[in-house]
């Protein structure tokens, strides 16, 4: 990258020496076209040319001021003359490269030529535009011809005249049209483009991370910009009134926000440094107003010296402090190195070391300050482009993870609750092992071991145990509600007992309503109910019929299951409450059934279990 | 039994009591033959490659495997033979394991007061009793399928359908047997004999199997296994 902004760099000094030598030297011209490398002089103040006795002298050109005659203010004359052949004349063009001074005329063999032209207007002080003048035909003599210059200048403000070019206007408005392009629409061109990127960079300074790298960058180009805007004036003497108002924002505007922008670029925020850097600054633009010529001379010195020296220093500061080394980082400290080798070149020809004709250069650092700028902008936009891609696959990594807490803690909270209820059946199972088959074992021991229980009674036992614990192994299995199953279950259960006996079984099952909240505990429970009933007329009521029906009643809101037997029955009021009666009422309570038994001596049992249709709470 | 030839059976028992308990009662009976009883899975597995009994008694709790290898390598070897197995609870489980694998029955161990040899006989007319609860998981997985919404229907389905799926009067009888309600009665109820009853019966046990081995079938195609 630096040899890309080295190349950039290089091309940019190849053009500027190209064009400046270009001007400068004395390119032979065309037989026809006069470039006076001489001229006579008279310190002269007259509105028409001195007489020859007025004490001419002859001076080279170009011809500084504060070189040949410092200290000196006032009006000169200078006089050169050329030979025409005989003939009909073209149209003449008188060329200037630097019109710099307070008033400049021009008179061809005593008429005055050229005014009124934009860049030309001899009225004007053009700080350090070309000049170029018309001459008529008309005006033209075969043989000699006398140029006289009235020039009113200032030596310490580097006024005077720059070699003066003379032949026709073909042959000589290019050189003119070269040098104010270099010199003028280059200016412009970067004024324009400046105020684009402080534009650019200002909306982009607000709409992001406020920066402030990009604010003074943006500061800085506004400046170049409102440096350019003189340039677009349609008089230079429009601003000509301005004059020593303007003038020292005209060179000096730029340099405080470059050399605040130095200081961010390094990373360091020295409002001590930054407040000197404004406060010399604004003492320059208030005095120079108020200043003569001299002592602004001597402030445009002071204040450019002070100024290059700053720059190095940041420069140097900025090169060595600094960690980042990316493109718009080279771009910007090229840029801010060019504006200092430039500055030194025009400070030069300021203080009268270097050619008077030649170009003030300080403006060709803007492009790659733009440049800067721009890549600035466009490293912050593809960062933060970059910055949303990384975020996004970042919230993405993490939504994935989430998810996957969120499952995994959804398994364990399945798993947990899988437990819950395993235990809640294992502790049911275990509570109904002790109580039924258990206690049940426990009997059947008791019997065996006291040796008077016949042997039939003991198996009977047994196999009540066993059928104990297959109902309990049914009550598992899902039935999702179904009642028929359950009730059809005891039967099945109860097939050797029902078929050893003589009793004739009657079985009136209709379609029953599904009972969603049947759980396995209520499934047992109402099994139970009805295995006892069952077993009570099978084993006490000699019953020859045997009748069990279910019903439901009218509204729907009651399940009857009935068992009947015809058999002995037994009288209520005298029957002490049994164990097996009272276990019956215990049973149907928990699944919020009743059981109602109706019986009389010699008129058979019936036992009615209810069971209301709608949810209970076990 | 109008045959001449006595029913020949073999016995697949691990206990030993249980076992010369269940020989005593088959030897019990003139019409029935003991032909064979095996200890071990593998040894029933050797012995029944060798010759075919024409009712098997398995028991499922096997020292060596499962009870249901033994039954499945027999309904695929000797299909003419009745499998039972001897269950201590008879519960749905099991049972529709043993069903599936191609058990015809089973009979619960510890029912003193019956004779196995009544099994033995109901079996070779037509099938043990069903439990109300097998019955009705029967029922349940041999429902004819009401394809779903959007669901779809493998092309091997329909031509398995009829295979494996019930016939309304099948459905009938099992929501019957799934009732509390006997053979008998059942039959009554219907306005059938109780050989068509038992007809019923033994083609829902064949459709359970094919259903079971479809199912196996199915699954692996869905796990990836096969195709």
């Amino acid at each position: 990258m630096s040899a890309w902004s080295l190349s950039l760099l290089g091309a940019a000094c190849l053009w500027i020496a190209a064009s400046t030598g270009a001007a400068a030297q004395a390119v032979s011209p065309p037989s026809a076209v006069f470039e006076f490398r001489a001229a006579d002089f008279v310190l002269h103040d007259s509105d028409q040319p001195p007489g020859d006795d007025a004490g001419w002298q002859r001076v080279a050109l170009p011809d500084d001021w504060y070189v040949s005659r410092p200290g000196v203010s006032g009006v000169g004359w200078y006089r050169m003359d050329f030979e025409l052949p005989p003939g009909p004349h073209s149209i003449h063009t008188i060329y200037v490269p630097r019109g710099s001074a307070r008033h400049i005329v021009f008179l061809l063999n005593g008429a005055r030529v050229g005014t009124g032209l934009v860049q030309g207007d001899a009225r004007a002080l053009n700080w350090d535009a070309p000049m170029r003048f018309a001459i008529a035909p008309a005006l033209l003599r075969d043989g000699r011809n006398v140029i006289h210059v009235r020039v009113d200048a200032t030596a310490d403000l580097r006024q005077g005249l720059a070699t003066v070019t003379v032949g026709p206007g073909a042959a000589v408005m290019p050189m003119f049209f070269r040098r104010a392009a270099l010199q003028v629409d280059s200016l412009r061109m970067f004024g324009g483009a400046a105020l684009l990127v402080g534009l650019i960079a200002g909306v982009f300074w607000r709409r992001s991370q406020r920066d402030p790298v990009m604010f003074w960058l943006a500061i800085t180009a506004f400046a170049w910009a409102a440096m350019s805007v003189p340039w677009f004036g349609p008089q230079f003497g429009e601003w000509n009134r301005a004059g020593s108002l303007i003038n020292f924002p005209l060179r000096f505007a730029y340099a405080a926000p470059l050399l605040v922008l130095c200081l961010r670029v390094a990373g360091r925020r020295s409002p001590a440094i930054e407040s000197g850097i404004w406060l010399f600054t604004l003492c320059g633009a208030a005095v120079m107003p108020v200043a003569g010529e001299a002592l602004q001379s001597r402030i445009i010195t002071l204040w450019s010296v002070t100024y290059l020296v700053a720059l190095a220093v940041l420069l140097v500061f900025v090169g060595v402090r600094t960690g980042k080394r990316d493109v718009s980082f080279r771009l910007l400290v090229a840029g801010i190195a060019l504006a200092a080798v430039l500055n030194v070149f025009d400070l030069g020809r300021w203080m009268g070391w270097l050619n008077y004709d030649n170009l003030t250069l300080t403006h060709f650092h803007v492009p790659l300050l733009l440049f800067a700028i721009g890549a600035t902008i466009a490293d912050r936009h593809f960062r933060a482009v970059a910055a949303v891609e990384h975020a996004k696959v970042e919230l993405e990594h993490r939504v994935t993870e989430q998810t996957r807490e969120i499952a995994a803690s959804y398994q364990r909270l399945r798993e947990a609750d899988r437990e819950r209820v395993l235990t809640l059946e294992r502790n049911r199972i275990m509570a109904d092992m002790h109580d039924g088959v258990g206690s049940s074992l426990l009997s059947l021991i008791g019997m065996i071991q006291s040796g008077k229980t016949e042997r039939a009674a003991i198996e009977r036992r047994a196999q009540e145990v066993l059928r104990e614990l297959r109902l309990a192994v049914d009550s598992l299995g899902p039935v999702d509600g179904d009642l028929g199953v359950v009730v059809g279950n005891v039967r099945h259960r109860m097939r050797e007992a029902i078929e050893n006996s003589s009793a004739r079984f009657q079985w009136h099952v209709g379609e029953l309503p599904r009972i969603d909240y049947l759980t396995p505990p209520g499934m047992l429970a109402i099994q139970r109910v009805l295995l006892e009933a069952i077993t009570n007329a099978l084993q006490h009521a000699h019953a020859k019929t045997i009748t069990v029906r279910t019903d439901v009643d009218h509204a729907g809101r009651t399940l009857v299951i009935q068992v009947i037997d015809d058999g002995a029955g037994f009288d209520l009021a005298a029957v002490v409450r049994g164990r097996g009666l009272d276990n019956l009422h215990a049973r149907a309570r928990t699944v919020g059934a009743s059981v109602e038994i109706d019986s009389a001596m010699g008129r058979g049992t019936r036992v009615s279990f209810r069971l209301p249709l709608l949810p209970f709470e076990v | 039994m109008k045959s001449t030839r006595r029913t020949r059976v073999s016995l697949v028992e691990d206990d030993a009591d249980m076992c010369k308990r269940l020989a005593a009662s088959i030897r019990g009976k003139d019409w029935l033959e003991l032909i064979a009883t095996y200890r071990t899975g593998a040894a029933a597995l050797a012995g029944l490659a060798a010759q075919a009994p024409d009712v098997l008694l398995v028991d499922l709790g096997l020292p060596d495997m499962s009870g249901l290898e033994v039954v499945r390598f027999t309904a695929a070897r000797h299909p003419a033979c009745d499998v039972l197995v001897i269950s201590v609870f008879g519960d749905e489980a099991n049972v529709l394991a043993a069903l599936g694998a191609g058990a015809r029955g089973y009979l619960l161990k510890g029912s003193l007061e019956r004779d196995v040899t009544i099994d033995i006989r109901d079996i070779r007319n037509g099938g043990s009793p069903l439990s109300p609860l097998i019955a009705r998981q029967v029922l349940r997985r041999l429902q004819p399928r009401r394809p779903n919404r959007g669901e779809h229907v493998a092309e091997t389905a329909g031509r398995i359908g009829e295979e494996t799926e019930l016939s309304p009067r099948e459905a009938e009888i099992l929501n019957a047997i799934s009732r509390g309600f006997s053979y008998a009665e059942t039959a009554e109820n219907l306005g059938i004999t109780f050989s068509t009853v038992h007809t019923h019966l033994k083609r829902i046990y064949r459709k359970l199997a094919v259903h079971s081995k479809t199912q196996a079938v199915f699954e692996a195609s869905r796990r990836g296994l096969l195709l």
